[in-house]
């Protein structure tokens, strides 16, 4: 474990080596006990960064394979910063409030992620495109530009497998890491460099707000994090790649008994501690929601109050007076809707060790009908909106959704459902929203939005 | 009476050095040893007699030197002098005297708490209130109204509700939850911009309740006449109104009648002849008439019901119940009763008030207010715009020829006799007061005419300033004699509670002007022109702020000044080893900005040729504030072009710019090779720079140029440079050339200064012949810091702009 007395100093990671500024912001547990000291970079620093990045030379594929696969060896078992990997699992913990057996399992899928991703980059390339150098003619995939930008977030430290898709296919990488838990990014940044990576070819920058839109802007494609607001931001530019809330929903018809699927629908609502884009926010019911918000109700209820760093928690954990505020938020939103869980409070008060932080149990809300606006509010716990929904309500209250599982037999209305452009990943059955199937898109393949194909002739070397 | 026999050099000397009186100067050597007292006649240790006008503070009576009070406390002391009233102990002159004040107090009072003097039971009446709703489900409940000019005592509760600015000054963060409204001063229809004064403090009070919000709100407290602030008279139909518009919210009302209780105005309490029924009455002063220190708060029955209940009322006070006290205030009670002393106020207050009343025809007297035996009379220059004069004079001169003791506020007479005061006595008041006032309006009437002070002082070079009191007093005479000041500032003085030829000696006291920024958004430029050169053809400038806050802010510019800056700037460029004889390129706004043409100035005095790349800051953060990053993006790079023109072909010495387009130069590897291979110096100015940026910029972009940072307000004239010499991990720190222009860093909730080491906002002032901004509240934060050697005033370190300012988002980053 980390020695509680010894703040762990998080520098910049530069194209010259770590920095640290004068500038530091202390990122403190779930207590608010400081943990960490960041170091805040200047704009300055950033657009000199990006300018060194935009230098350098893209390490050849030979070698960013193997870089990448090592590096996940390393983020999975090295002493990196100071760190062993059991020590950035229970700071990772203790700072996010994410389960430690969370953070376990993605430590392990980042070093799985990472060996694969190339591979995965991979997935999105057009049929007909190659990656290298393939004959005479050929349309050849192509980066859209050299240096690549991402504005992470913090609240699951599994989002960081996905930029390293971009190092594996040549770009040159500037990262800001979350603010909330800067931990993760800062150690996956620091295994790349141990692995290979030159600091000129992938930087850790954080800053404040102000400054990340000069990262944004100085890079030439970037990937942001972030809420309604940064979708709104960037909807429009073809070279911000904005991910957003998910809004992940469930669809249950009236063929369907739920009673059967009851395990699927409470791990998409639970699972990961209901902090993933990916976890279920709405359940949609055709007939009466309420047995189906009863039964959901009844076996959250059980979920034990855990501190992050017990190996049995479920749920997360916040700092107290960040756990009241949301409650009050959610009760203001589930103002004159029937409550099933969670209606008198979401929050359990952690004793000493953990004074100062609060578990968020989770919260059943049964609504009265299927486009109330409750139905579209992702929290970030076990929150679920249990809505009745009839095929006069059509898809429009299932748009807008990163996955939609849905417990039917209508052949017919799942066909409608894949046809929808705004349902961007549809499982049907007994699949978990929260489950990623290897290989197949996320929010679509990465890869598509940092290549394109191109065509390419080479006369000289048609020649026999 | 016979003069004791006292070595009064030696106890006045003792007193010098050991005695901590309230408000008297650290310079003020005199003393006046009080010894004996009679009626309304007071000796001193030299045997000199006083008539008391004042009731001490507005008290004593019953007069001086009772003997039935000397009795009953000796007679009580020697039965049971104390013992507690906490818990369930208590004492029989206590119950008495609880009871006889509710005998005589308007409804709905019914329980009585006691305190040992009025600001106590102000602020046990504060806590009571917050109580009342904390026990009936609104713990939010909390804010308190109070009124400016209002006086509740000095206690940190009381004080925090006594609106006048001297109690708060330099005594750190008061209460928080309390917000001053404006009093009906019927006299002064300035401060209600034609509206009707009472329908003004009607509206005003809505608004306030609206913006707090009712149910947040727990109490208003007011004097019902206000004392200390003047004597002021509301119109009949104020308090009543101002009570249903409380209840209607839920809001309890403390009446403050320390001052107005137990006979002052020929009743018992005020709040019966006002029609107001308050929740609490706070009384003092008249309870024991000075015998001993007492107060009572009065409280209703439906807020007595609540407070009581439970766990009781926690807090209280040693003395609370003082047996002796209790006993002593029951005599002095009946005195004023069995003695008519409320009808004697009446009478003999109305006699008095009718001989005073005749000094309003003196062309220095605005108004004579009086009601039972408390007495103001305000001062003005001119009693037809009400223009203030200060009173302090008045007291020492009528108590030096006539042996009278009399108060002041800023620039009203207080008189408060004893209620024993007899018909020849205050025939003998009135006569006195009338002397002096008379001989002062012949006199001040031949000195109108022009300033009498030297002035010279106001041309001083700013490399060998003055002190700071030579240059105010001169400044002063200057911005605010008829003949010589701005229109702007002879018409804002108007409604200032002071007289700034007299009472503005000090930096400090430069914290009595109200910050005047907003009207510098509408204000004639014309008007900001001292009159004292209009004889003079003057060609004017005029700067405009760069738009952060608002619609812009406009300063005029005169020659003298843009002289005297420009050749304090260059005197500091040479100390610091800026070369001379090379051409300067200033990328910033020029237009209606000041920085452009005082670079232009400085280039051509030190024979330079001046460039320069403008930029229109406005436009730039209208860009950034609407997200228009694209556009911003492209103005900085149309910029970098014009400045990359320049460079390539033309020799440039001294770069003047701004932190945020340093930057971008020093982001553009090409421009900054060039700058790194032409420019000596490059100064930078006009907004914050962190230290990180600082460091990179001399370490790593320009590291064989010279850095030198520039901290100013176009709304101040001028600015200041980086101090020499600090570290990496120092913070910027800026010296002003004081005393023209000084800072002062403070806590923008109270206005308190900041201890040094901590950080707080920035307040600026500039005081010169042609520009007279004062306590000027600037948009940004920053360290206080004391001054290097050689410089005057606090300095400023790590400048840092604040989010929001008067409501509007500051935009950084552009400018």
């Amino acid at each position: 474990m980390t020695d509680s007395s010894a703040l762990v100093h998080l520098d910049a990671l530069g194209p010259n080596g770590p920095y640290r500024a004068q500038a530091k912001e202390v990122i403190t547990d779930v207590t608010g006990r400081p943990v960490a000291e960041l170091s805040m970079v200047p704009r300055l620093y950033v657009r000199r960064s990006l300018a060194a990045l935009r230098r350098a030379q893209t390490q050849p594929l030979d070698e960013r394979i193997p870089a990448l696969a090592e590096a996940g060896r390393l983020f999975a078992t090295a002493t990196l910063n100071g760190l062993s990997v059991e020590q950035y699992e229970h700071a990772v913990a203790r700072v996010s409030g994410l389960p430690i057996s969370v953070v376990r399992e993605v430590t392990s899928t980042t070093a799985t992620g990472l060996a694969g991703a190339y591979g995965s980059a991979g997935q999105a390339r057009p049929r007909g495109s190659r990656d290298a150098a393939h004959g005479a003619s050929a349309a050849r995939w192509m980066r859209r530009g050299d240096v690549f930008a991402v504005l992470t977030a913090g609240n699951h430290p599994g989002i960081h497998v996905q930029w390293a898709e971009a190092l594996a296919l040549g770009y040159r990488v500037a990262v800001r890491p979350s603010r909330r838990e800067p931990l993760s990014a800062h150690r996956l940044v620091t295994a790349l460099h141990e692995a290979g990576f030159g600091t000129d070819r992938v930087i850790l920058l954080p800053t404040d707000h102000s400054v990340a839109d000069e990262l944004v802007a100085g890079a030439d494609l970037a990937m942001v994090y972030g809420g309604d607001a940064v979708l709104n931001k960037y909807r429009a530019s073809n070279t911000v790649l904005p991910h957003g809330p998910g809004r992940a929903k469930i669809l249950i018809t009236a063929d369907t008994d739920f009673t059967r699927h009851l395990d699927t629908i409470v791990d998409s609502i639970s699972q990961q501690a209901g902090a993933g884009c990916v976890n279920t926010t709405a359940v949609f019911v055709e007939g009466d929601p309420g047995p189906v918000a009863a039964a959901v109700a009844e076996r959250l209820a059980g979920l034990p109050s855990l501190p992050p760093q017990s190996s049995r928690a479920v749920l997360p954990v916040w700092q107290l007076d960040a756990a009241r505020n949301l409650e009050k938020f959610v009760h203001s939103q589930a103002a004159g809707v029937t409550a099933w869980l969670g209606g008198e409070t979401i929050v359990a008060e952690l004793d000493e060790p953990d004074r100062g932080a609060a578990v968020l149990r989770p919260a059943v809300f049964q609504l009265d009908r299927a486009d109330a606006p409750q139905a579209r509010l992702e929290l970030p716990f076990p929150c679920v909106w249990i809505a009745p929904w009839s095929r006069t309500d059509g898809v429009a209250p299932l748009r807008n959704t990163m996955v939609l599982t849905a417990l039917t037999s209508d052949h017919d209305l799942v066909g409608h459902l894949l046809d929808e452009p705004t349902i961007r990943n549809l499982h049907v059955g007994d699949h978990p929203t929260h489950v990623l199937v290897p290989g197949l898109p996320h929010d679509g393949y990465l890869g598509e939005f940092l290549m394109r194909s191109k065509t390419f002739t080479n006369g000289a070397s048609a020649t026999p | 009476m016979t003069a004791p026999l006292v070595d009064v050099d030696a106890l006045v000397k003792s007193d010098q050095s050991r005695l901590i009186h309230p408000h008297l100067a650290g310079a003020d050597t005199e003393r006046i040893v009080m010894v004996e007292g009679s009626g309304c006649q007071l000796r001193d240790a030299h045997g000199r007699e006083y008539l008391d006008a004042t009731g001490g503070l507005m008290l004593g009576h019953v007069g001086h030197g009772r003997r039935e009070l000397v009795d009953v406390a000796a007679g009580q002391m020697s039965k049971l002098e104390y013992f507690s009233s906490f818990h369930e102990f208590t004492n029989e002159p206590s119950i008495k005297l609880a009871s006889r004040l509710i005998d005589i107090a308007p409804s709905p009072m019914e329980r009585v708490y006691f305190t040992s003097g009025g600001a106590e039971a102000v602020d046990a009446a504060l806590r009571m209130a917050r109580l009342y709703h904390h026990r009936r489900g609104e713990p939010e409940r909390t804010w308190v109204l109070a009124r400016n000019f209002g006086y509740h005592g000095v206690t940190y509760g009381g004080g925090a509700a006594t609106g006048m600015p001297m109690f708060h000054n330099g005594f750190g963060p008061m209460l928080p939850h309390v917000r001053h409204l404006t009093p009906p001063m019927p006299f002064h229809p300035e401060l209600y911009g034609g509206e009707d004064p009472t329908e003004f403090c009607l509206r005003e009070l809505r608004q306030t309740i609206e913006e707090i919000g009712a149910d947040q709100i727990a109490v208003m407290i007011g004097e019902p006449i206000l004392g200390a602030g003047g004597v002021v008279i509301p119109p009949h139909d104020y308090w009543p109104r101002v009570r249903e518009l409380l209840a209607a919210h839920g809001i309890l009302l403390i009446l403050d009648e320390v001052i107005t209780g137990l006979g002052r105005i020929g009743h018992w309490f005020a709040a019966e002849p006002m029609g107001i029924t308050p929740d609490f009455i706070v009384t003092a002063k008249g309870l024991t008439s000075g015998y001993f220190p007492m107060g009572a708060l009065l409280v209703a029955g439906h807020v007595a019901d609540v407070v009581t209940r439970d766990e009781g009322f926690i807090g209280g006070y040693t003395y609370s119940g003082h047996a002796t006290g209790c006993a002593v205030a029951l005599e002095n009670l009946d005195i004023i009763e069995r003695e008519n002393l409320l009808a004697a106020a009446v009478e003999i207050g109305d006699h008095l008030g009718d001989q005073l009343r005749r000094l309003e025809e003196l062309p220095i007297v605005g108004q004579v207010r009086q009601i039972g035996l408390m007495i103001g009379i305000e001062l003005a220059q001119d009693p037809a715009t009400g223009e203030p004069l200060s009173a302090g004079w008045v007291a020492p001169l009528v108590r030096e020829r006539h042996g009278i003791i009399i108060r002041n506020n800023p620039n009203t007479i207080l008189l408060s006799p004893p209620l024993v005061l007899s018909r020849s006595e205050a025939d003998q008041v009135a006569a006195a007061v009338t002397d002096v006032l008379t001989e002062y309006a012949t006199t001040a009437k031949r000195r109108v005419s022009a300033p009498t002070r030297d002035l010279s002082v106001l041309d001083t070079a700013w490399e060998q300033p003055p002190s700071m009191p030579d240059l105010l007093a001169a400044a002063m005479e200057w911005h605010f004699h008829p003949k010589t000041g701005s229109r702007f500032w002879l018409e804002r003085a108007k409604s200032l509670d002071f007289d700034p030829r007299k009472d503005i000696r000090t930096e400090a006291d430069l914290t009595k002007f109200p910050n005047i920024v907003d009207e510098l958004r509408d204000v004639r430029v014309e008007d900001l022109v001292p009159r004292g050169y209009e004889d003079e053809q003057i060609p004017l400038d005029v700067y405009e702020s760069g738009g952060t806050t608002g619609s812009p802010k406009r300063v005029v510019w005169l020659p003298d000044l843009h002289e005297k800056l420009c050749t304090w700037h260059s005197g500091v460029l040479d100390d610091r080893g800026v070369p001379r004889g090379v051409n300067w390129l200033t990328i910033g706004p020029s237009g209606p900005h000041i920085f452009g043409p005082i670079s232009r100035t400085l280039a051509h005095r030190r024979g330079g040729v001046p460039f320069t790349v403008d930029l229109d800051p406005r436009w730039a953060k209208r860009c950034a504030a609407e997200g228009r990053f694209e556009e911003t993006k492209r103005y900085l790079e149309h910029i970098l072009d014009q400045v990359e023109w320049i460079l390539r072909s033309q020799d440039i010495g001294v770069i003047f710019t701004t932190p945020p387009l340093l930057e971008a130069l020093a982001g553009h590897e090409e421009l900054a090779e060039l700058i790194n291979r032409k420019v000596r110096t490059i100064v930078w100015g006009g907004a914050s720079m962190n230290l990180d940026t600082r460091s990179l910029l001399r370490d790593e972009v320009f590291p064989q140029r010279q850095l030198l940072g520039f901290y100013g307000s176009t709304m101040v004239g001028g600015g200041m440079y980086e101090r020499a010499g600090l570290a990496a991990d120092e913070p910027s720190t800026f010296d002003p050339p004081h005393p023209f222009i000084s800072m002062r860093v403070i806590a923008p909730d109270t206005g308190r200064l900041v201890p040094y080491g901590e950080r707080g906002q920035v307040v600026m002032s500039h005081i010169s012949r042609s520009m007279l901004i004062p306590n000027n509240l600037e948009r940004d934060t920053a360290i206080r810091v004391p001054p290097a050697k050689g410089f005057g005033g606090d300095a400023v370190a790590d400048i840092k702009p604040v989010p929001t300012f008067g409501g509007t988002t500051i935009v950084e980053g552009v400018y």
